[in-house]
């Protein structure tokens, strides 16, 4: 029974803008990149759904608007988010401090629940590169968070990160289960919106991990 | 051409046709008349500039219109050699930097902003830099971006930028303000006007706790630039710069409702992911240009509507929230208002030509060819029936249409005065598609491009 569960998690994009945040989204939920868009002023949300060693995700991945004026609007965004990709521009140094200033915000509003993934965009343009990898990999560990290059634009590193975000936002899920199992009063999990959801036995793909959009 | 043409061509050519030439001919001579009699029309017979408004500004006069409509006129003759002051100055880096990020994002399948450093996009950058230096403790907002855009299709930078101006400081006062505050408050706004316009609507909302901030944001901050198909947007820009807030109140009341209205509606979306799933996919029925404004004239939410639950929502944040941060001037409602608070001087308004051309020889074979046309325009006339219905005859109306289109053609000798014409029309619809869908390839895209101008340079008129 235990096998076929449907996990269901918000992950938040967060970040300077012109990072390439609706880029990231946009490669991984459709596998489209395109340079011709427009800057995204209104939040929203793209779906994709994952089987992971037997176990179906659905993920809804919100996308936001990066200028710094719309901050303001960030609580009601990442409200409830399992996880969080913290994008920075690898040739903007300025867009690093940025995801600092976002760390901070989460793990002041949101606690140790939330999963974080940093991730250096733009890897394409490594030539022009202006944060180290050494301070954005030993950064990243300072607060807890796992460290990402990838390129929208190759299509490059991205499904690993969202694979791997995938699996501890289930772990993390797991440990609160168990944790009210145990007893515990009112599950994080449920508070923040993850549904367990027993489901009707089913077939599994074979194979460790098969997305579909 | 019909064979390249996506839908929202389809709907751009259909509506263009929609307006016979010579109705397009009437409302034209009916414009030149109110702009160059502004104050009069504007003190003693605003609701029929209102009706104007409502059935479309004619393309040739759209942007001079909105300058008349938003006070911007009035406030660049006001403040003459401010914008060329401010254009000569270099910028705060901080505030250049996110401009220069932001200018290929704004409708980068339109003619004028297609190009990298094209000179759309240096205007855009002109004007969003100006607004910077006008009011420092506001810098830019991303926001900004698209209003400028649209302003700059239809007027030349230094009007657009006193365009912007009118509808950052008195038309949606706060919107692109640090803190965001007002965009917020109207959000509540709305969501509480929609109870009375649509309760299953604004139950439904409720019902799954849908900030409206998940889906007015955009709507609201770029007076749906992004949203609506193209001829929607100018026909709400047309009745917005005419009569304020309320009609983007009443668009995005008129949206709720048609998409959440019924519960046959609703029953298919239960769930937050659901509902703004389909309010981010609308329905392009409910966008049509002829429909909405009918639906956006029928909706009973009137500018003291509007103020009343500015009221109370205010009421309701300071006791949430606590106090509102960055104080706005108060919102005023549409352009008789603003015209009131800033009364003009008489040569405030006086037309000044932005093209002077000098009067060449007359070149005899062109002439006859336009005369022909003339003629052939003349004679057909009278076979067309008293079919075009005019509800407002003017007393002055005079009757010979202006020539047709005719661009090409030198100006007619015997006319001394200098002749002004209207910046070029480029009412071609950029791509209205949220990010996360496939935007068309560049042939596609080059091809819609190519007839839209077409079609753009069809309405194009030569005064």
């Amino acid at each position: 029974l235990a096998a076929n569960r449907t996990y269901s998690f918000k992950v938040v994009l967060l970040g300077e803008g012109c990072v390439g945040k609706t880029s990231l989204v946009l490669r991984y939920c459709e596998n489209k990149f395109n340079d011709k868009h427009i800057t995204t002023l209104q939040a929203s949300f793209l779906t994709k759904k994952l089987n992971i060693t037997g176990k179906r995700v659905n993920l809804a991945i919100w996308d936001t608007a990066g200028q710094e004026r719309f901050h303001a609007l960030g609580p009601i965004y990442y409200r409830d988010s399992n996880g969080a990709v913290l994008v920075y521009d690898v040739t903007d140094e300025d867009s690093f401090q940025k995801v600092k200033n976002w760390v901070k915000e989460l793990r002041k509003m949101l606690g140790n629940d939330i999963c974080l993934c940093i991730v250096g965009n733009k890897i394409d343009l490594d030539k022009d590169r202006h944060v180290s990898v050494e301070d954005a990999e030993s950064y990243a560990e300072s607060v807890g968070a796992k460290h990402y290059h990838t390129s929208a634009k190759l299509n490059k590193g991205i499904e690993e990160l969202f694979l791997d975000l995938c699996k501890r936002m289930m772990e993390t899920a797991q440990a609160e289960e168990r944790a009210k199992g145990n007893g515990a009063s009112q599950s994080a999990a449920t508070r923040r919106g993850v549904q367990i959801v027993d489901d009707e036995p089913q077939a599994t793909p074979a194979g460790g991990c098969c997305s579909s959009g | 051409p019909v064979n390249i043409c996506d839908s929202v061509t389809l709907c751009v050519l259909a509506r263009a046709q929609d307006v016979p030439m010579e109705v397009l001919r009437q409302r034209e001579v009916k414009w030149l008349d109110m702009l160059s009699h502004w104050d009069k029309w504007m003190n003693k017979r605003f609701n029929k500039v209102r009706l104007r408004c409502q059935k479309g500004i004619p393309p040739a006069l759209r942007g001079r219109a909105w300058l008349y409509l938003s006070g911007g006129k009035v406030k660049k003759e006001q403040n003459h050699g401010k914008f060329q002051e401010l254009d000569s100055q270099p910028g705060e880096p901080k505030w250049i930097d996110v401009i220069e990020k932001d200018l290929h994002r704004q409708f980068p399948f339109h003619e004028m902003f297609v190009s990298r450093g094209g000179h759309g996009q240096q205007d855009l950058f002109r004007v969003l830099k100006a607004y910077t230096l006008y009011k420092p403790e506001e810098g830019y907002c991303q926001a900004q971006a698209p209003i400028a855009a649209v302003l700059l299709m239809h007027m030349p930078a230094e009007d657009a930028f006193w365009g912007l101006v009118q509808i950052c400081e008195k038309y949606l006062p706060g919107y692109y303000s640090p803190g965001l505050e007002a965009i917020q408050l109207d959000g509540e706004i709305l969501f509480a006007l929609l109870r009375r316009i649509s309760p299953l609507a604004f139950r439904h909302l409720e019902k799954y706790k849908i900030d409206p901030i998940l889906y007015m944001t955009e709507w609201f901050m770029c007076a749906f630039s992004r949203t609506l198909p193209w001829a929607s947007v100018l026909r709400v820009w047309d009745m917005f710069l005419c009569d304020g807030v309320k009609i983007i109140f009443r668009v995005g009341l008129v949206l709720l409702k048609c998409m959440l209205g019924t519960r046959e509606k609703l029953k298919a979306c239960q769930g937050m992911y659901e509902t703004m799933e389909l309010l981010r996919a609308l329905d392009q029925r409910y966008m049509q240009e002829t429909f909405l404004v009918r639906e956006i004239l029928e909706v009973p939410v009137t500018a003291r509507d509007v103020e009343r639950e500015h009221h109370s929502q205010l009421k309701r944040w300071k006791k949430n929230r606590g106090e509102i941060n960055f104080k706005s001037p108060p919102r005023m409602h549409g352009a008789r208002i603003i015209m009131l608070a800033e009364p003009p001087r008489r040569q405030d308004l006086q037309q000044n030509p932005t093209i002077i051309l000098e009067v060449p020889e007359p070149q005899p074979e062109l002439r006859k060819g336009k005369e022909e046309r003339n003629s052939k325009k003349k004679s057909k006339k009278p076979q067309l029936p008293e079919e075009i219905p005019n509800p407002y005859p003017l007393p002055t109306d005079p009757s010979p249409p202006p020539p047709p289109v005719d661009p090409p053609a030198p100006p007619s000798a015997n006319n001394v005065m200098p002749e002004v014409v209207p910046q070029t029309e480029t009412d071609s619809p950029h791509q209205q598609k949220e990010p996360p869908t496939e935007p068309p390839t560049a042939t596609e895209a080059a091809l819609q491009q190519s007839t839209q101008s077409l079609s753009s340079t069809e309405l194009d008129t030569y005064l």
